[in-house]
């Protein structure tokens, strides 16, 4: 009788399962669960094309921090896992997808620019995840999810600084690329000039493709239209400087000009740019940092053989920070995402960026103003 | 004022986008192949060229360098394709240049990485014209192209290397059996149409920046314009589709006040070439002929 006897085995399994749960200990009375012996978090950053020079900054910052973090005592260690997001939304998601499905990952330290972060954050929720990136600014952030924080200054407030500068010109001349780091400058310094400015008129206001390397015809464009004053809204990058170098071809006759973090690296490669064309160009970015910490780390990294000079203070400051503070939670929530991301949007913290930072329920970290800075002769200076 | 600057910044881009449509052109006459890797392999060229110069070479060994690379670049290109030319796979073969130009692409980025480079850290004072600028290194694309096309005409039309290869070009079989060597002619041809590419490659980043999908951007235009100027017609029909391709959608995106941004100019290529090929299906300078 063989399906008596496969009922009599069924019984005996299901028997079996429900005296083994009832050996097992009540709810209320279970242990903890044990600390993890390594929580891991994720960090999508541009390894390739333009941006890459960033994230292998960032890669130094990151390993200066975790030799502090990953103490011979320590009862669990912080792993990091690099994949290469490479500045734009679809690898972007491509890196998401692996760290989360293959690794294991839920706390990220990503994306860095704001292409890379704006593809992720819808993502995180229903993965189970939180991040923060040390470096997007795009305003579009905020709002996206609640599990996705940012250490960096918000693009309008980047926008408005552009703006007041702008606003002293009856004419001005925008050229941006096609990305979302600098269609967020440039949305932002279009609402910003026409509260802060309404007399200013935009003659020009020229989009070009990423990748595009060929800028004459639209720098014609641009000066055929008489400007007093022209914006150069590049993505960070050598590209940046191909598009100052063709520029400095044309004869501008006293115009002024303005940009953002793009000209800001030591090495954008302005070599082929005279001083003649580039010196008082004003740049506005991030507020300048010269806390005797932020200097100490500097100086470990250097003498490591790193450099932090593309991601300039600020940036090495919000991504020293921002892989503390995901390695300091991981360790005190045991790497549990939602309690992570309650503490992040609650508590105060600490870091090198300031004392006293809290994100505030927002994505963006609070009170974090813009700094201005003038290029003389291939570097930028800092205004007080 | 303003139109003369743009159509004379247009008219180098036209030039580099004719070098390498008179590449293909040229290969595909005797080959039959759409040999879409000369975009790729000028690109090469081009890296090689800065490699050297970040190495300290001299001019001299660079331009050594370029020859040696170039001469293998152009044998493996050629014995890649040439089983499939022999046999008319030109499908095929297309496909496998294509594939080759791909994988040289990927390999240039994988060594030199995907950011872009400046080739030459010497600057060059812009030359001008009056009100006009042109970059040094448009002043050497224009003129390049000019003794090139000057070149080409001569050589085709008044040397026996030229009749050889127009006798390839019209009957490959008729030709061998006159004593022809097609293999040999169009091994020679592949090895021209490799430095012309490598001397395209390292103008348009000289021009721009150097980076490892330059020669793409490039031989895209090249294959419509070759395609539109008709690829079985004369060299003419090339020449004038690759400055109408590139010099009619800059003057129309630089001219136009309004929301006409540069991401509208692959769109008015393509719409031009569509409308080119619809009126003119058998080249630009050739009339279909009445069936009699």
């Amino acid at each position: 009788m063989p399906s008596l006897t496969r009922k009599l085995a069924a019984a005996l399994t299901l028997g079996a399962l429900f005296l083994a749960g009832c050996g097992a200990a009540p709810a209320d009375t279970a242990e903890a669960p044990a600390a993890p012996a390594v929580v891991k978090i994720g960090v999508i950053a541009p390894l390739s094309g333009d941006a890459a020079a960033y994230s292998t900054e960032m890669q130094a910052v990151i390993q200066n921090r975790l030799a502090k973090i990953n103490t011979p005592t320590a009862a669990t260690k912080v792993e990091v896992v690099y994949e290469d997001g490479k500045c734009e939304g679809a690898s972007a998601v491509a890196a998401f997808h692996k760290l989360v499905d293959f690794d294991g990952v839920r706390l990220f330290l990503g994306g860095v620019c704001s292409s890379e972060t704006l593809a992720v954050a819808p993502l995180l929720q229903q993965a189970g995840a939180v991040a923060v990136s040390a470096l997007s600014s795009n305003p579009a952030i905020a709002g996206v999810s609640p599990a996705q924080f940012s250490l960096s200054y918000r693009d309008d407030d980047i926008g408005k600084g552009l703006a007041t500068e702008l606003g002293k010109h009856t004419k001005v001349a925008i050229i941006s690329e096609q990305i979302d780091y600098a269609q967020g400058i440039h949305d932002a310094t279009v609402a910003n000039l026409k509260k802060l400015a309404p007399n200013t008129q935009i003659v020009a206001d020229e989009v070009f493709p990423t990748g595009e390397t060929n800028f004459r015809n639209l720098l014609a464009k641009v000066l055929a239209a008489k400007p007093e004053a022209v914006l150069f809204d590049p993505n960070v990058g050598k590209n940046a400087a191909n598009l100052l170098r063709q520029a400095a071809e044309l004869k501008w006759n006293g115009i002024k000009f303005y940009s953002n973090a793009a000209y800001l690296a030591a090495d954008v490669g302005l070599a082929g740019v005279p001083n003649t064309f580039s010196n008082g160009m004003v740049l506005i970015d991030a507020p300048q940092i010269d806390t005797p910490e932020l200097a100490a780390l500097q100086a470990e990294i250097k003498a490591a053989g790193g450099s932090t000079e593309n991601l300039g203070a600020y940036y090495t400051a919000s991504t020293a920070d921002g892989i503390d503070l995901l390695a300091k939670l991981a360790i005190e929530f045991h790497g549990d995402a939602a309690q992570i991301q309650t503490a992040l949007a609650t508590s105060t913290f600490d870091g090198f960026i300031g004392k006293g930072l809290k994100f505030g329920g927002e994505a963006f970290v609070q009170g974090v103003g813009v700094g201005k800075y003038v290029l003389t002769d291939g570097k930028a200076v800092y205004q007080k | 004022m303003h139109f003369l600057q743009i159509l004379l910044t247009s008219f180098v881009f036209g030039t580099q986008v004719m070098l390498l449509a008179v590449a293909l052109h040229t290969t595909y006459a005797v080959s039959r192949i759409f040999q879409l890797a000369f975009g790729a392999v000028g690109t090469a060229l081009a890296y090689a060229v800065w490699a050297g110069g970040q190495a300290g070479f001299g001019w001299f060994s660079n331009f050594i360098l370029f020859l040696i690379l170039a001469g293998g670049l152009a044998a493996a290109h050629f014995y890649l394709l040439e089983k499939v030319t022999v046999h008319h796979h030109t499908l095929i073969g297309t496909l496998l240049s294509f594939a080759f130009g791909m994988g040289l692409e990927a390999l240039l980025a994988i060594i030199f990485g995907a950011d872009g480079k400046q080739l030459t850290a010497e600057t060059f004072a812009p030359w001008h014209f009056g009100e006009l600028t042109l970059p040094f290194s448009g002043v050497l694309t224009l003129a390049f192209g000019g003794v090139l096309a000057t070149g080409f005409v001569f050589i085709l039309e008044y040397t026996q290397a030229g009749r050889q290869l127009r006798a390839v070009a019209e009957n490959t079989a008729l030709a061998t059996g006159q004593g022809v060597q097609a293999r040999r002619v169009r091994l020679i041809i592949f090895g021209v149409v490799t430095l012309l590419a490598g001397a395209t490659g390292w103008l348009r980043a000289w021009d721009t920046l150097l980076t490892p999908n330059l020669g793409f951007n490039l031989i895209t235009v090249a294959f419509i314009a070759l395609v539109v100027g008709g690829p079985r017609a004369r060299l003419s029909g090339t020449v004038a589709a690759a400055y109408l391709l590139t010099v009619v959608p800059d003057l129309t995106v630089s001219l136009t006040s309004g929301d006409l941004s540069t991401s509208w100019k692959p769109v008015l290529v393509f719409g031009l070439a569509a409308v080119l090929l619809l009126l003119r299906p058998n080249g630009i300078f050739t009339r279909t002929q009445r069936a009699v």
